[in-house]
């Protein structure tokens, strides 16, 4: 099996636990770094931006608590994000999360129907990549100034609120439920109506462009934070490298980065998803690889190009 | 001729008015004649105080019980054994799905000034089932006051254990009028959804008993429970509610009263409600929204595209 349909296969497989596993009991805890959305009925485990909104600074805890045993709550779910996120780094991205999943999938659909991605300038592209650190901001200091500056309560969960997930992938448990607009108050009318445009600019987005929501994803910004100390590493053998930029022409977020390096030996970028399709369609053998601590995962070699190649490159 | 013709017509326009206030005040019984009984009568409260965290994660809810209407003959000095009963379950599964009758355990009431408190406090997340009793007479007659609420406080301390060790409260402990609501424990009471109210004595269900509502954003309700000594309440939404957070609740009164010759009954349950969570989603408005931009936005980029592939 390729890696391609080795990885089509796990998130085919994560989907469906993540989505329906807690119907069967499973439980993976609230500190899931990925998009493993709490608002579907059923869910296995949460995405650990809820925790990181709602309880770690929100709210519910406000900072002279941190020295508590609720701050060791909180403490506890950040170890559990860390951990997981050490483990596996930006495979949760490529992987595992639903959310990066359907994005594929809704690709899949626009390829079959035979219409070309959008392309960007390098220049569009490098203007988009801040949008995520400045989520990952609002969605820390919004909780804050709720709990201390008197922002009204109902910007609780503020990214959650216009997160294109909360109303997508309830769909997949049978909830229409969340495409909607709260007339309960303004707050509620212009937060509900904001996440009804959102949705459908990424919605959009995605079947026209690869991945276009992980542009944007402030999990991502926040994964990436630790990816110098994880477990899993991309390096690149810049001797061997030939320069074909296959890799920066097949990868999902175009990133150039990898491609453009000739010096360092890690070429794990803040934008990369560990989707391990630059190493496939790299021609030279070792050139690029992806490791498990010592352990490699995935390697390029001229075969696996060609095999690749043979199976239609890009749009396979 | 046109004196008397303006007079004419001021009379007619009298009558109208007058035609039309009885009219008004037919077709409104429930807020018009609100709660005479309840309104005349010494009720007790149970009013939510400020919720405390502690930093071992322990919560504490201090109650108030309040003495409404003590005027007259009925004084506050008057009101003798003021007693608690506290019953408390695991705040989901058990009291969700509760079958047995709760077992009520004595907890100490203080006099505070003007108003007596008791305080529940717990380590772990726990219902409650708090109801207060107390007695005022005056003029040879009796008044038997009941108040009760029901709630859920999260508690958070690491290895918590049931905090109650009191000894169950015996049967003869329970007097007065008994106002059961269902759902009973329900984790979010918001407008816009139904209770089922059963009034009931010494386990005889009242019908065609009043019930008043006292909620500080309408006036005052009256209902009466049917044959089987029930009534559904239905709070209504409320806009003042909905300007506030989705965590804030207003404090509902529902108070019934029974008389049995100089004995009087008087129960009060204190209902903390939010605002209604899902009865403003206007599904139509949200599927018209996300079409909208998604059309626009769609459109733009395939104009855009087929744009830049034209020489």
């Amino acid at each position: 099996m390729n890696i391609t349909n080795l990885r089509a296969a796990f998130q085919l497989l994560f989907f469906v636990v993540l989505i329906y596993g807690g119907r069967v009991g499973l439980r993976l805890g609230h500190f899931l770094p990925c998009f493993s959305c709490p608002y579907v009925s059923g869910c296995a485990g949460q995405c650990y931006l809820m925790a990181l909104q709602n309880s770690f600074w929100g709210m519910e805890m406000p900072l002279a608590a941190i020295f508590t045993s609720r701050g060791l709550e909180a403490l506890l779910v950040f170890t559990g994000f860390l951990l997981l996120t050490l483990l596996l780094g930006k495979i949760w991205c490529g992987w595992i999360c639903p959310f990066g999943t359907l994005q594929d999938w809704i690709a899949a659909v626009r390829r079959k129907l035979g219409i070309r991605e959008s392309q960007w300038s390098w220049v569009q592209t490098d203007r988009l990549k801040p949008v995520k650190y400045a989520f990952l901001i609002l969605l820390l200091v919004i909780p804050l100034f709720i709990a201390h500056m008197g922002l009204h309560d109902d910007f609780t969960l503020p990214f959650c609120q216009i997160c294109p997930a909360k109303p997508v992938l309830p769909l997949f448990a049978g909830n229409a439920g969340y495409f909607s607009v709260d007339t309960t108050n303004t707050i509620t009318a212009f937060m509900t109506g904001l996440s009804m445009v959102l949705t459908a600019l990424f919605l959009v987005g995605m079947f026209f462009k690869d991945r276009f929501f992980c542009i944007f994803c402030p999990l991502l910004a926040l994964i990436s934070i630790f990816d110098r100390i994880g477990f899993v590493r991309f390096s690149k053998n810049v001797k061997t490298c030939i320069g074909c930029a296959n890799c920066q022409r097949i990868c999902p977020v175009d990133i150039r980065s990898v491609h453009k390096e000739t010096s360092k030996q890690n070429v794990m970028s803040p934008e990369c998803l560990a989707c391990m399709k630059c190493a496939e369609s790299c021609p030279t053998d070792g050139t690029l690889s992806f490791q498990w601590l010592r352990w490699t995962l995935f390697t390029s070699s001229f075969a696996g190009a060609i095999r690749k190649l043979a199976r239609g490159g890009h749009d396979e | 001729m046109i004196k008397s013709g303006r007079a004419l017509i001021f009379r007619a326009l009298l009558c109208f008015v007058l035609f039309m206030l009885v009219l008004l005040m037919l077709m409104m019984p429930q807020s018009g004649q609100a709660g005479d009984a309840a309104l005349q009568l010494p009720h007790l409260r149970i009013v939510y105080g400020a919720e405390q965290a502690l930093p071992d994660g322990t919560v504490l809810l201090p109650l108030e019980i309040h003495c409404e209407n003590v005027r007259g003959d009925y004084r506050r000095e008057n009101l003798s054994a003021v007693t608690a009963g506290v019953a408390s379950l695991p705040a989901f599964g058990p009291s969700v799905q509760q079958t047995k009758p709760l077992v009520y355990r004595a907890t100490p009431v203080t006099r505070a000034g003007r108003r007596w408190m008791l305080q529940l406090s717990t380590g772990s997340p726990r219902s409650f089932a708090v109801r207060v009793q107390a007695q005022s007479a005056a003029n040879g007659k009796t008044i038997y006051l009941t108040a009760e609420t029901n709630c859920f406080i999260f508690g958070r301390k690491r290895g918590a254990k049931a905090e109650f060790k009191a000894e169950a409260l015996p049967p003869a402990w329970f007097s007065g009028l008994d106002m059961s609501i269902d759902p009973s424990f329900y984790y979010w009471p918001q407008t816009e959804t139904s209770f089922q109210v059963t009034v009931c004595l010494g386990g005889r269900v009242l019908p065609k008993t009043a019930l008043t509502v006292f909620d500080e954003s309408f006036p005052p309700a009256r209902y009466l429970t049917d044959s089987a000594g029930r009534v559904v309440y239905v709070p209504p939404n409320d806009p003042a509610l909905n300007r506030l957070s989705e965590k804030a609740a207003k404090q509902v009164f529902l108070v019934s009263v029974h008389n049995e010759g100089n004995d009087f009954f008087v129960a009060t349950r204190t209902l903390r409600l939010h605002r209604n969570r899902l009865s403003h989603f206007q599904s139509d408005l949200g599927m018209a929204l996300f079409g909208a931009t998604a059309t626009i936005t769609g459109g733009t980029v395939i104009w855009a595209r087929h744009r830049r592939r034209r020489p």
